[in-house]
């Protein structure tokens, strides 16, 4: 009788033991990565994009501690991008709950849904004003509630000016400036006349660019042009008539508008911005208390009254 | 005739970093191909290869991440079934019979699997990235060795 060497032994052992060891765990690799996908099949193969924009339009997450909420540009240009590249998705909504914000901010998300090339479609909520009303007029359709706040095509550079508080607490501001109009517009010192002018006739460019893009994007003719270069608010139903909404309408009516138009089954995945710790401290305590405005170089498209029913 | 040669001896010592290291990359090539390989597809599905690192992270920030997040304790499990076994069965895994270390000790399943531990990327398990190589620079053994009474060895021959 023949008598394999120990260590012979023990190798084949070994052998066997790791080959068996590694066909179970492929096995069982193989079968849990394969329930998994089929219960996220659907989920995965989701064809619209749903990017919410609330709260005031900032350029960065930059929204101070005493603002209820506030939307990153860069975030939304990221998502309107990653969205664009996304060969799944097929159309776009942004859903909007926003009374506007920075110039800038703004212009930057009409630019980003301009590159866009997928069907786009605007749910206005309860307000769509101002800087928001300029991202929806990019995209293709807006729907709106028939109250829903839309319009305030305008411009607002509004700011505190402390001076005489100064004074009247003995307290003196030394301005030490090179360049007559370097500190144009600061609150330490009252703002002259021609200051005044200088500022406006900014304000009015910038209204005016905001205007033009607007009308163009709408195609809005003159007269419905001169009507909202006041900066006046519509409901949506004014909205409809004058063509800045094309429908009444909820996320229903925006999901049944895309599967007839683009022929598919709608599968909505929604993009979701991280929240700072701020904003969900203020959505706890549900109340603005107060807000300072910036210094007065920062051009806004904000609409500050807002209506509650 | 009888030369009267002096016997081989075996020494033991805890085994060198890099060769833990190489052991711990030769293991991962394996898992890359027999477990990692099967959920590919998933992470395919979910994450457009086009991006870039940046909006990768804002995808990730953004996206319904739980199919990805269970897809990754999935993936964790089974690696940690994979070395918990082979070093309960054959008191070695795979790279570290390339590199010819072994598992010393009373090992158990449960010693084992928490040798190891330090493959689920979640809190509080990663702070073992940090800790244990640190330990093993420092002491010669790792920390979640200290725990388990345990230890990594190679056999050098005299």
């Amino acid at each position: 009788m023949k008598i394999k060497p120990k260590s012979k032994t023990t190798q084949t052992s070994k052998i066997k033991v790791s080959l068996t060891i590694l066909i179970v765990l492929f096995i069982l690799a193989w079968i849990i990565a394969s329930v998994i996908s089929l219960f996220t099949e659907e989920q995965a193969f989701a064809n619209v994009a749903l990017i919410p924009i609330n709260g005031v339009i900032m350029p960065d997450d930059s929204g101070d501690m005493f603002s209820s909420s506030s939307v990153s540009a860069s975030w939304l240009v990221t998502q309107i991008d990653a969205a664009n590249k996304d060969e799944r998705i097929k159309a776009v909504i942004f859903q909007i709950n926003s009374n506007g914000g920075a110039a800038v901010a703004s212009e930057e998300v009409v630019l980003a849904i301009n590159r866009l090339n997928k069907t786009s479609v605007a749910l206005i909520r309860d307000v769509g004003a101002s800087g928001a009303y300029w991202i929806a007029a990019a995209t293709d359709t807006i729907f709106s509630s028939s109250i829903s706040i839309v319009g305030s095509v305008g411009v607002l550079s509004s700011g505190l000016e402390f001076s005489g508080l100064l004074d009247d607490y003995n307290v003196t501001h030394n301005r030490l400036v090179a360049g007559e109009f370097k500190d144009m517009g600061s609150p330490l010192k009252e703002m002259t006349y021609q200051e005044e002018r200088i500022l406006q006739s900014k304000i009015d460019k910038i209204h005016e660019h905001f205007l033009n893009s607007v009308a163009e994007l709408r195609s809005l003719n003159e007269s419905v042009k001169e009507e909202i270069s006041s900066a006046m608010i519509y409901i949506g139903s004014e909205g409809l008539e004058l063509g800045l909404v094309d429908y009444i309408g909820t996320k229903i009516d925006v999901v049944n508008f895309l599967e007839k138009k683009l022929n598919i089954s709608v599968s909505i995945k929604e993009y979701h911005q991280q929240e700072s710790f701020f904003n969900a401290l203020s959505k706890l305590t549900n109340q603005k208390s107060f807000s300072l405005e910036a210094a007065s170089q920062n051009f806004a498209l904000e609409q500050s009254p807002k209506v509650f029913t | 005739m009888d030369l009267n040669l002096p016997k081989a001896r075996t020494v033991k010592k805890n085994a060198g970093f890099f060769k833990r290291l190489l052991a711990l990359v030769l293991d991962l090539l394996i898992l890359n191909f027999v477990i990692f390989s099967s959920f590919e597809k998933i992470f395919l599905k979910y994450i457009d290869t086009n991006l870039s690192t940046v909006e990768l992270i804002t995808y990730f920030q953004s996206a319904e991440t739980s199919v990805l997040v269970t897809t990754i304790f999935f993936m964790a499990l089974l690696s940690l079934f994979y070395f918990t076994l082979f070093e309960l069965k054959i008191g070695q895994t795979l790279g570290m019979m390339i590199l010819k270390i072994r598992v010393e000790g009373e090992l158990s399943f449960w010693k084992c699997a928490l040798r190891n531990i330090f493959v689920f990327p979640f809190f509080p398990f990663y702070i073992l990235w940090i800790v244990d190589p640190i330990h093993l620079a420092i002491r010669g053994t790792r920390f979640t060795e200290l725990i388990t009474k345990t230890n990594t060895v190679e056999e050098i021959h005299i």
